[in-house]
């Protein structure tokens, strides 16, 4: 199974009843050295999430979990990454798409930095005052 | 072997990244750095002969719990909500934040933690345990350590024996 996904930001990725990579587009990362055991070592969250993702039903709206900083070495910025219960050949593998926000949140991460530590610092005089 | 869910929540800059680092990968910054979303990673403990899997979740810290998405709470077994000893603002919705917690998440553990010991003294600790409105389950220091595999321990230990 092959996907037609142009988009460098965008990653699609099927997974099977386990957890195991049954295809991907490899946009952002190649998967040919994980096919062959599930993505949980790699992805704590999928493992974490997996089994609300397996019962969602079909046309269910996505699960969305937004501004993720993962541990795997391909993914070194913020993404968003969405879980879906597709219908492929009358199959129900899980639609995974990792979504490649970096350049983004990494503005909004600058602007909430400084906003929280100015905070901080504030509560922290008026507290020695 | 078991799993369990277990959320870090609690405002902005009250070390819930550091306790999830000291735990996890043994190391403390004191650089403060902001999560903006969420970072999740698991740590194995062996309870009583039993491998237990904790899966972290360390969310982005919010003034008030009911900004953080619903979708992060789903088959959470655990909370730990966390404060800073050093500043009121970081207690003073514990009460809100703690019935919408048990709202979102019924019957979910929840362990309140204070942490930042090794900023205050036992005198200004004191004062801070009279000021809240619900005694703390666990007192850390993310930056020394203390208490913080306790913490997890405990969490653990208690989810397993829900378990059974």
């Amino acid at each position: 199974m092959q996907f037609n996904n142009k988009l460098k930001d965008r990653q699609l990725i099927l997974l099977d009843e386990q957890g195991c990579i049954i295809a991907s587009c490899d946009s952002i990362f190649s998967t040919l050295e994980m096919r062959d055991e599930p993505v949980f070592k790699d992805f704590p969250l999928v493992e974490s999430i997996f089994d609300i993702a397996k019962k969602m039903k079909l046309n269910e709206p996505k699960l969305r979990f937004s501004k993720i900083e993962t541990t795997f070495k391909e993914l070194n910025g913020f993404y968003d990454f969405t879980f879906v219960k597709t219908d492929i050949d009358h199959r129900r593998p899980i639609l995974w798409t990792i979504l490649d926000y970096t350049r983004l949140y990494e503005d909004y991460h600058r602007t909430q930095q400084n906003r929280q530590e100015i905070a901080i610092a504030k509560e922290l005089l008026r507290e020695q005052s | 072997m078991i799993k369990k869910k277990v959320i870090l929540t609690g405002s902005f800059g009250v070390g819930k990244t550091s306790l999830f680092n000291r735990f996890v990968y043994s190391k403390f910054d004191e650089k403060y750095l902001t999560t903006i979303g969420v970072k999740v990673d698991k740590k194995s403990l062996t309870i009583e002969g039993k491998e237990v899997t904790l899966l972290l979740w360390d969310i982005a810290g919010e003034i008030s719990q009911d900004k953080v998405p619903n979708s992060y709470f789903l088959e959470s077994s655990a909370i730990i909500y966390v404060f800073d000893l050093t500043r009121p603002s970081t207690y003073a919705n514990m009460e809100f934040d703690l019935t919408h917690l048990e709202k979102m998440v019924p019957g979910v553990l929840v362990k309140i933690v204070a942490n930042k010991k090794d900023l205050v003294t036992d005198e200004e600790l004191e004062k801070v345990l009279k000021e809240v409105n619900k005694f703390p389950d666990v007192i850390t220091s993310a930056k020394t350590g203390e208490n913080v595999e306790n913490l997890f321990v405990d969490i653990a230990k208690s989810l397993i024996s829900n378990a059974v």
